[in-house]
């Protein structure tokens, strides 16, 4: 599943506002998952606030470079600027599609200037890089299930209900 | 067929917003360009809220950085001078960071352990209002020589930014 959220920059919100609006669309998206913990997901982002602010005052948000993919999901986080972000919508409600995700990985730009700043934010922290995001979200490992394949070799096909 | 309005009031409080966020963005590309390390340079961040309230209270004068080398040697000072016009509310919101980057790439790197300092001047007849992690100063500004004018950081409704940059 893709997704799209949008955080209106400046001169709607600072960058700092910016930040935390952004850190909670990915905590709260990833928190639907019952094998990620919220906490846990805030601490590895927080240290990522002062960068996420000054790129996004700086306007490298603006294009699609901020992507957290998950199992099923590829979420999109775009901050406008200027003349943009006063006709942009918020939207900042957690995105579907990651319920079953063990693990996850947020994209940050880091363009020259700012790659040894952003470079040093993610090489702290497990599940950030600096690596461009994959264009389609990766696909949710396959449900685990038992086949009796010893009864399946002996099926009879006229039978639709199944073993019991 | 169903249509949706919206409005936008725009205040003198988003020139601010705008205005900080040009001036930490640019302040921020040219330390790092300049070679300041990223690890000192992660603190302006911090600085967006107090120019903010400044801009918004039209207290700010300008944002003078000065760049000194290990030895205390000054190499550099940038100067965000902030300019407030007349309010006209069809104004828009711009900024010149392209222009800036341009500028900035004519910009030789400085040598390895330069730190900074910033320090907010108030505007004639105005005095900053006290904001946590700033002090007094009382040091007076290293001389500079050559000044060269790097175009508008930003602008609103209201309030605009240059830049300059000293040697």
């Amino acid at each position: 599943m893709r997704a799209d959220r949008t955080v209106p920059g400046r001169p709607v919100s600072s960058g700092e506002t910016v930040a935390e609006k952004v850190v909670e669309v990915i905590v709260a998206t990833l928190e639907r998952s019952h094998h990620l913990n919220r906490e846990e997901v805030s601490q590895e982002l927080d240290p990522a606030k002062p960068a996420l602010a000054l790129l996004a005052n700086a306007g490298f948000l603006a294009d699609g470079g901020l992507v957290l993919v998950a199992p099923g999901l590829r979420l999109e986080v775009t901050v406008p600027v200027g003349e943009k972000a006063i006709r942009a919508s918020e939207d900042t409600t957690p995105a579907r599609g990651a319920a079953d995700a063990e693990t996850w990985t947020l994209h940050l730009p880091g363009p020259a200037p700012y790659t040894g700043l952003v470079g040093a934010v993610a090489a702290e922290a497990p599940h950030l890089t600096i690596d461009k995001p994959p264009i389609e979200a990766p696909e949710r490992a396959a449900a685990a299930v038992q086949v009796d394949l010893a009864g399946l070799a002996g099926l009879d096909t006229s039978n639709r209900g199944g073993r019991t | 067929v169903s249509t949706t309005t919206r409005t936008w009031t725009t205040t003198f409080t988003h020139t601010a917003t705008h205005l900080a966020g040009t001036i930490t963005a640019s302040l921020t590309e040219l330390l790092l360009h300049l070679g300041v390390h990223h690890t000192t340079v992660t603190a302006v961040a911090s600085y967006e809220c107090a120019f903010a309230v400044w801009i918004t209270e039209r207290s700010l004068g300008s944002i003078v950085v000065e760049i000194a080398d290990r030895y205390g040697n000054h190499r550099k000072t940038l100067e965000f001078a902030v300019d407030y016009p007349e309010w006209q509310s069809e104004a828009r919101f711009a900024d010149g960071l392209p222009r800036i980057r341009r500028e900035m790439s004519k910009l030789s790197l400085l040598p390895s352990g330069c730190t900074f300092t910033v320090t907010a001047r108030p505007r004639h007849g105005y005095r900053l209002s006290d904001q946590a992690g700033w002090g007094t100063r009382y040091k007076p500004f290293a001389p500079t020589t050559d000044t060269y004018n790097f175009g508008t950081v930003g602008r609103g409704p209201g309030a605009a930014a240059v830049l300059r940059v000293s040697t």
